[in-house]
């Protein structure tokens, strides 16, 4: 499979990243190249196979309910690039 | 000889018995880091720490990992994104190695994100080998790699998606366990790919990582995936012989694309572990070949959505003057990501999205468990399995700079541990060229005692783990 400038600027949409026109194109052909390796995996028979989303065998480990101190919010926020009055400050979303 | 070039468990004994003491120890190892300052492999120098504190590891320096949060210290994971952020919080390993009273000397130069293989997609510059300055120290924990293989700290964390500590443990010649997944807590170790990373640890002895490794190792409730499984004494199994080990072969870690003098001279190590009294078992592992394939769909999907947090909003680089909310994503991601880190974004989001979905993440989920039932039932016939860590010595600074599926190349023996999240480990062999070639060994899940056990038999016989770098000893006054 490969991918046209259309799908790149789709996916960089999707990504929520931006790249010049002139850079569209070799990005694509990145892709195309990595996408060839990739697409090796076609010639795996994986019929009744399922997936592995996770190595080992997870278990949900139960605790008891029991509130425990939490990250101190002024702390946390002083890594904000833009606060005030406890919130996080993001350009205006609704007209 | 220096107290900091002795095993961890002698420097233990020096410090305890008041043959040195933990401040000269500490200045030694600055002092060392500064004369290796064009390794570019520290990315900052933390503030002094508390030299009193007791515990299994007191006075012992150590670099991090610029991937694990240490409480009031920069913790920028080699990208432009977090280059102003400083850790709120203690990871765990942090904060168990701290409670042990090692001194944290600085954080390790990585490639950003820990994407990548050369420590050249580090934002600050990549970190060089000190073996050769024109070669790369591998990666992505390329510094922590050279720290150790100069001299400068007897031991470094690492974190290992896909060989991260392995190849630059093989590259610089030292030693470099990524332990099973979920022995070691990721809690507070930056995201990239969450159900393949793994912290561990590089030295220069498999001694001195069983040390380290009993520290860090075991559950934690702030990670939910950490395992409960009990944390035997690492120590105390180094000394079994190896004596009727069974040592499995895979045709793959010998298949196309392994430099054949790197080859010959893992074949030597394992011929030196069967005069050892192990035997030597061959073995197919045809499902290898899709390892690669298979890895960098889950990683950079994986990678695609952990990534996403970084929205220029709490915390991170932000773009200046932002139009609106989507501006203020879409820039303050373009500004603060490297290429390389754009380009497994752009592959994840992908293999994630509609329409593509089923031919490439989940099929790449159904050859993983392909690739690690095949592992287990190797491991079923043998005790671990054997193969050259990296298929060539390390390459040039920008050889492969250019070419990425060049470059992925280099962690096609290491990915397939990370997809079954077993235990590997890397050690020095050999010389090639006069560069370091290492031999990966691979252990059943929380197998790790057995790894470091081999190693260290085979370290017991072999001085490849001691032999230093030039630039080594011209700043420590140890002979090469």
């Amino acid at each position: 499979m490969s991918v046209d400038l259309d799908t790149v600027r789709r996916v960089a949409e999707l990504a929520r990243l931006q790249f010049q026109e002139s850079e569209l194109a070799s990005l694509a052909a990145e892709m195309n190249q990595i996408l060839s390796l990739v697409d090796q995996l076609a010639s795996a028979d994986v019929t009744c196979v399922l997936p592995l989303t996770h190595p080992g065998d997870p278990q949900a480990s139960l605790r008891l309910d029991v509130a425990e101190p939490a990250q101190d919010p002024q702390t946390l926020q002083q890594l904000a690039p833009q606060t005030s009055q406890g919130y996080y400050l993001v350009p205006r979303v609704l007209e | 000889m220096s107290a900091l070039d002795l095993p961890l468990r002698d420097l233990r004994a020096a410090l305890a018995s008041g043959q040195t003491h933990a401040e000269s120890l500490y200045l030694e190892a600055r002092e060392r880091a500064a004369a290796s300052a064009e390794l570019n492999a520290l990315l900052h120098t933390c503030a002094a720490p508390d030299l009193s504190r007791s515990g299994v590891l007191a006075g012992i320096p150590f670099v991090h990992k610029d991937n694990f949060l240490h409480a009031g210290e920069a913790t920028t994971c080699g990208s432009n994104m977090l280059r102003n952020f400083v850790a709120p919080f203690d990871a765990t390993v942090s904060a168990r190695l701290r409670e042990s009273g090692a001194l944290c000397l600085g954080k390790a130069n990585m490639d950003e994100f820990a994407m990548g293989s050369s420590n050249e997609h580090s934002a600050f510059g990549p970190a060089r080998n000190p073996w050769d300055l024109t070669r790369v120290p591998g990666g992505s924990s390329g510094g922590s790699a050279a720290l150790v293989a100069a001299g400068v700290v007897p031991f470094a964390t690492g974190s290992d998606t896909g060989g991260s500590i392995r190849q630059p443990a093989a590259f610089c010649g030292v030693s470099g366990l990524k332990p099973s997944y979920g022995r070691v807590s990721r809690f507070g170790l930056v995201a990239y790919a969450s159900s393949l990373d793994c912290p561990g640890v590089l030295a220069r002895r498999a001694a001195d990582i069983a040390e380290v490794l009993q520290v860090v190792a075991g559950h934690d409730p702030a990670d939910a995936t950490s395992a409960e499984q009990p944390v035997p004494d690492y120590c105390a199994a180094l000394s079994s012989s190896v004596h009727g080990l069974r040592i499995g072969i895979p045709d793959a870690f010998f298949g196309a694309g392994i430099d054949p003098q790197v080859a010959e001279l893992t074949m030597a190590a394992l011929r030196q572990l069967e005069a050892m009294g192990a035997k030597l078992v061959p073995l197919a592992f045809p499902e290898a070949v899709l390892a690669i394939p298979s890895y960098y769909v889950i990683a950079t999907a994986e990678a695609s959505s952990n990534l996403s947090r970084f929205d220029g909003v709490r915390y991170g680089h932000r773009c200046a003057d932002p139009k609106s909310l989507n501006d203020l994503y879409r820039r303050s991601r373009t500004e603060g990501f490297g290429a390389e880190v754009k380009r497994r974004i752009m592959l994840g989001t992908f293999a994630l999205s509609a329409g593509y979905f089923d031919a490439y993440y989940l099929r790449a989920l159904k050859v993983r468990r392909q690739i690690s039932d095949a592992m287990q039932r190797m491991l079923s016939s043998v005790d671990v399995l054997a193969g050259p860590t990296a298929p060539t010595i390390a390459f040039k600074l920008g050889e492969k700079l250019s070419d990425p599926v060049a470059m992925y190349a280099a962690d096609i023996n290491t990915v397939a541990v990370n997809l079954a999240g077993l235990p590997a480990l890397s050690l020095p062999c050999g010389l090639l060229d006069a560069m370091p070639v290492g031999l990966q060994l691979i252990g059943q899940r929380f197998a790790e005692a057995r790894l470091l056990q081999v190693a260290h038999q085979y370290q017991q016989l072999t001085d490849w783990h001691a032999r230093r770098p030039p630039t080594a000893a011209a700043s420590t006054g140890v002979r090469p």
